[in-house]
């Protein structure tokens, strides 16, 4: 038992060590960066230009906006990607289009879900 | 405590979540089970816990070194090559769009496409020349899988599709920047200097943001501090919706094929890679002035004039500067109205080692406008009369009577602004508060300032008649013959492309800032003056432009059929090489 811990303490001590290499390391390497999430001015720049009017956003978090607007005198529920900019058409009630594109925030990718849709 | 195996099993799955080959993670969980089996008890479950996360940090590190390829930083000038390769996974379906959508859209001129965006941003300056699209390939993970695996295997699975396809397979070639376009688009995320990764149904916004990316851009930032546009990003992040590196929180355009457009860069991104005229960039102060009115054209405008006002007000950063600017209605920037717009260029704080960003100076309130009246650091800045040709900018600023870095005021009178070190400075205190007690109480030969034995007049200025000792006197000439060169460090402002000790802007054009000797400058100089007579005059083979025998085109940037020795366009090429290392900010 008592080398058992020996061993962990020095793993841990390894890995600390390790840890502080790769941190230099990474802080050289390339960026990453992503794409930012639409604001709500930006959106309704872009809805305007496509048509859309009375425009109502509703920001339930970072990533996920709940949109309803008219288009040609037809009221819509729009389901946006604030990255990438995909809108899809809906009707109200009907659950939220599942977007193949994760919205995720770049240094906290490992082994993320994607959030609910 | 013991933890059973049942237990552990599954912990050491969480690391290695896919059946695919994942290098890393088997790797990891390998030597977790390894360690566990041992039956070491708790301490050791949290020290393979830091063992798997620590290996898997390394391979990422890893990774991330291999892809820290040389990155060209600026000036950018010139063709700039990528290779674009298109991924699908093991069970995409048919992607939306063959090799030759994204040809278009990324290389081909005049489909309002990426061509025609950067030809348009850069004036003209770079072109994806050489580039090229391959795919589709085919990975062996599903999407699904894909999806799991985190962004530099992503990155890596395409190559290796590329690398080992039977049929076509690819490699990107050194140098060139890498662009990855998977289907179905799975994420969408850059390594600045690499390259990008984009989903299948990229608008050309996205594109463009993560293009400039490779090409060494970084985001641009707001002055807001109450702006935090999503739980990753810094405070200002992504807040200059009139700049693409603010994508997708920036306002477009819609184009007929390829979505949303990116508006233009902001004036300092521009000016960042030499993509605005050196006769179109005014620097304020630098002839001097404290105070003046500039009209302003349309950044992205046809009309010749200013067109980026740099307004430098820290001595002791000469990069640390206010920008001002004017955004036209049209093109690219048609997404939004008219306007004017004051960035301040400065050195990020996200860690020592941080680069200069551009922070748009905005309301902090209500629509959070950007701001057109500036009084800060010594600077007022005040934007009227803005319309689609026109801006004007009333600016005033002390920098043009302060003292460059390392030298102070003297002030051996209220008016004395001659810059001195600081120990002169004390010294001229010191020996102004010892004015009455080394004058000789009985006045002499000159009058009632006679000094005492071992005095002179220290003369700084007209009558000045403190008395000091002789080697005083003279670092006060001294300091007097070199004060036109210390003071006013507006002169010494050149910008981002600034060029280290030794160097000088080549100037073969008025965007040429490849920094060169002060020789070959000369002979850029000479050569431009007999750029006429060297050409042959009847033409030839390459047109109006063809040299006489002896002579070959610089191509010291794209067009530049000045005719000289094959010596010097040899030069040319070597400058242009070194042009990221001679630069200051690099």
């Amino acid at each position: 038992m008592k080398r058992g811990f020996m061993k962990a303490a020095r793993v841990l001590a390894t890995s600390v060590l390790l840890l502080a290499g790769v941190l230099q390391a990474q802080q050289k390497g390339p960026i990453q960066t992503t794409t930012a999430p639409m604001s709500e001015p930006v959106i309704r720049q872009r809805l305007r230009i496509l048509g859309y009017s009375n425009v109502q956003i509703n920001k339930t978090n970072t990533l996920r906006y709940e949109i309803t607007a008219t288009k040609q005198g037809r009221p819509v529920v729009l389901n946006l990607h604030p990255q990438s900019g995909a809108i899809e058409e809906t009707t109200s009630g009907k659950p939220a289009v599942h977007w193949t594109m994760p919205m995720e925030p770049p240094g906290t990718f490992r082994n993320e879900k994607m959030p609910p849709h | 405590m013991q933890y059973s195996n049942s237990t552990e099993k599954p912990m050491c799955e969480v690391v290695g979540q896919s059946s695919a080959p994942q290098h890393s993670d088997t790797l990891c969980t390998s030597l977790a089970r390894t360690t566990w089996c041992q039956g070491i008890g708790g301490t050791l479950m949290i020290g393979r816990t830091v063992v798997a996360r620590t290996l898997y940090m390394l391979a990422i590190a890893a990774m991330l070194q291999f892809l820290s390829l040389p990155a060209q930083a600026h000036p950018r000038r010139g063709s700039v090559k990528w290779s674009v390769i298109l991924c699908q996974f093991s069970d995409s379906p048919a992607p939306p769009h063959d090799p030759t959508f994204y040809r278009n859209m990324f290389f081909v001129p005049n489909t309002r496409g990426m061509a025609d965006y950067w030809a348009a941003i850069s004036n003209h300056g770079v072109d994806f020349q050489g580039s090229e699209v391959v795919g589709w390939y085919r990975e062996s993970v599903t999407t699904a899988q894909a999806q799991a695996r985190n962004r530099n295997q992503r990155w890596q699975d395409c190559l290796d599709a590329a690398h080992n396809a039977p049929t076509n397979p690819y490699n990107p070639p050194p140098g060139n920047l890498i662009a990855i376009i998977t289907s179905p688009g799975i994420d969408l995320f850059g390594f600045i200097g690499v390259g990008s990764f984009l989903p299948d149904n990229v608008d050309m916004g996205g594109m463009t943001h993560e293009v400039g990316h490779g090409l060494g851009y970084q985001h641009s930032f707001s002055d807001d501090p109450a702006f935090r546009d999503a739980s990753w990003a810094q405070i200002g992040e992504y807040d200059d919706e009139w700049d693409a590196m603010s994508w997708a929180n920036a306002f477009g355009t819609s184009t007929p094929t390829y979505g949303f457009a990116a508006p233009g860069m902001n004036a300092a991104h521009a000016d960042y890679m030499g993509w605005i005229p050196k006769d179109e960039i005014l620097t304020f102060g630098a002839d001097g002035a404290t105070s003046r009115t500039v009209n302003i054209v349309p950044l992205y405008g046809s009309a010749h004039g200013t067109k980026l006002i740099r307004i430098p007000f820290d001595p002791a950063d000469l990069l640390h500067y206010y920008t001002v600017e004017l955004r036209a209605q049209a093109g690219y920037d048609g997404g939004f109205s008219t306007i004017a717009m004051i960035h301040e260029v400065k050195k990020g704080d996200r860690d020592p080692t941080d680069h200069y960003l551009t922070y748009l100076i905005r309301s902090h309130t209500g629509a959070r406008d950007p701001v057109q009246t500036l009084n800060a650091n010594g600077v007022t800045i005040n934007l009227t009369a803005v319309s689609s040709t026109s801006a004007t900018v009333a600016i005033t600023s002390a920098m043009a009577g302060r003292c460059v870095q390392g030298f102070v005021w003297r002030e051996a009178s209220l008016s004395d602004h001659v810059c001195v070190t600081g120990a002169t400075r004390t010294q001229a205190q010191q020996d102004n508060a010892q004015a009455a007690a080394r004058r000789n109480p009985g006045g002499g030969a000159y009058g009632p300032d006679t000094c005492r034995q071992g005095f002179v007049w220290r003369e700084a200025f007209a009558n000045d008649h403190v008395c000091v000792t002789g080697a005083t006197r003279s670092q006060a000439r001294d300091d007097n013959s070199h004060a036109a060169e210390r003071i006013n460090p507006a002169r010494l402002a050149y910008g981002p492309n600034t060029c280290v000790q030794g160097y000088v802007w080549r100037e073969a054009d008025s965007m040429d800032y490849v920094c060169v000797t002060g020789a070959t400058r000369t002979q850029a100089q000479q050569d431009n003056s007999q750029a006429a007579a060297r050409r042959n005059p009847g033409g030839g083979a390459y047109g109006p432009d063809t040299c006489r025998q002896g002579f070959v085109w610089r191509e010291a940037f794209p067009g530049d059929h000045v005719c000289v020795t094959g010596a010097t366009r040899t030069q040319a090429r070597q400058d242009n090489d070194q042009a990221g290392s001679r630069v200051a900010s690099n």
